[in-house]
């Protein structure tokens, strides 16, 4: 899905030197024609930050706090080019590089995707940290975008991070989704993960509000139903710390290699 | 008395029970609100609603059957599933 970003401004250079970096691992294919366009400003000069926000476009002073907003941006463009297209969970989305089977780890924002991605993506193939888009045949269309990690444990403020700077690395063949688990991060949960079956209608009511435009497809509910059930059903593990479901993980797609 | 559900956009059914897409809204449906919604396609009178219902799951233990079958039309009138006439 390729999207184009526009930078402008008299720093605009130092948004585009990173963007190459941070990007890395989501190259448009050559010739692509883009289908959502981002426009961002990065200027010295705060009148003229003022003036882009005031026109709707990532603008900003600050270099690192402006390149989350045009993550989420593109993100957000990237989603909405896509209505009614195919399936896109708030998802993180890890495979096996011998398999390509893919677990896709749907979770509400700031409830542990990128952490399970940064703690068990090593020695596995990385689709995304936040949006996975599932096809009809259940291809998973990699969007292996920067992480956006945390400054501060209890900050709102994220760094963007190349995925590769943390052992991540993209996937080089087609990959088919294997599993759909819904992470529930419970701070007061001890001892190991707890991994519990939802049933089809269950599954289906836990998906929707974590799926981008569903109302948009043609028959929804039938195809979320349809894909719970064709990888074997959706899973709940309940955990405090992700390092404790690299089990769960191998147990559904296989060991890291 | 009489109901008629109204079209949806989607439903996927299991068990019995069902889930239902209205607009930008999904609604789980009981086996018993399921039940209801396929015993009226049209209008249909709470008579023969209530005949149905008592066919399929039983008389209530607690209330009249027409009183247990108006309190559920009114829930899914409720959750915009049916009209009411």
């Amino acid at each position: 899905m390729p999207v184009e970003v526009c930078v402008r401004g008299d720093r605009a250079a130092e948004v585009v030197a990173r963007m190459h970096r941070l990007w890395e691992l989501c190259p448009a294919p050559p010739g692509a024609a883009a289908r959502a366009v981002v426009d961002v400003v990065f200027d010295s000069r705060p009148e003229a930050v003022g003036h882009a926000l005031t026109e709707g476009l990532v603008a900003g002073l600050n270099l690192e706090d402006l390149l989350q907003v045009v993550t989420q941006r593109i993100t957000v463009a990237a989603i909405d080019a896509r209505a009614g297209e195919c399936f896109m969970l708030h998802a993180a989305c890890l495979a096996d590089p011998g398999t390509a089977r893919a677990a896709a780890f749907v979770a509400a924002g700031g409830t542990g995707k990128t952490t399970l991605v940064r703690t068990l993506g090593a020695g596995r193939w990385y689709l995304t940290d936040e949006t996975t888009v599932v096809l009809d045949d259940g291809t998973v269309e990699p969007y292996p975008k920067p992480l956006s990690l945390r400054r501060a444990p209890d900050s709102l403020s994220k760094n963007e991070t190349p995925p590769t700077t943390v052992g991540l690395r993209a996937p080089t063949a087609d990959v088919h989704l294997a599993a759909l688990c819904l992470l529930d991060r419970d701070d007061a949960h001890e001892g190991e993960p707890v991994l519990s079956r939802l049933d089809t209608l269950d599954a289906v009511v836990a998906l929707v509000p974590q799926s981008s435009h569903l109302p948009r497809m043609r028959r929804p509910l039938q195809r979320l139903a349809a894909l719970c059930e064709a990888v074997g059903g959706v899973h709940r593990v309940t955990y405090r710390d992700a390092a404790t479901v690299a089990g769960v993980v191998d147990e559904l797609i296989g060991a890291a290699r | 008395m009489r109901a008629r559900r109204v079209p949806v956009d989607d439903r996927v059914d299991r068990g019995g029970e069902a889930l239902v897409l209205l607009g930008d809204h999904v609604v789980r449906v009981s086996e018993l609100g399921t039940a209801l919604l396929d015993s009226c396609p049209d209008w249909t009178d709470l008579e023969v609603l209530t005949e149905r219902l008592v066919s399929r799951f039983g008389p209530p233990e607690d209330r009249a059957a027409a009183t247990a079958t108006l309190e559920a039309l009114h829930r899914l009138h409720e959750q915009g599933l049916v009209d009411l006439g």
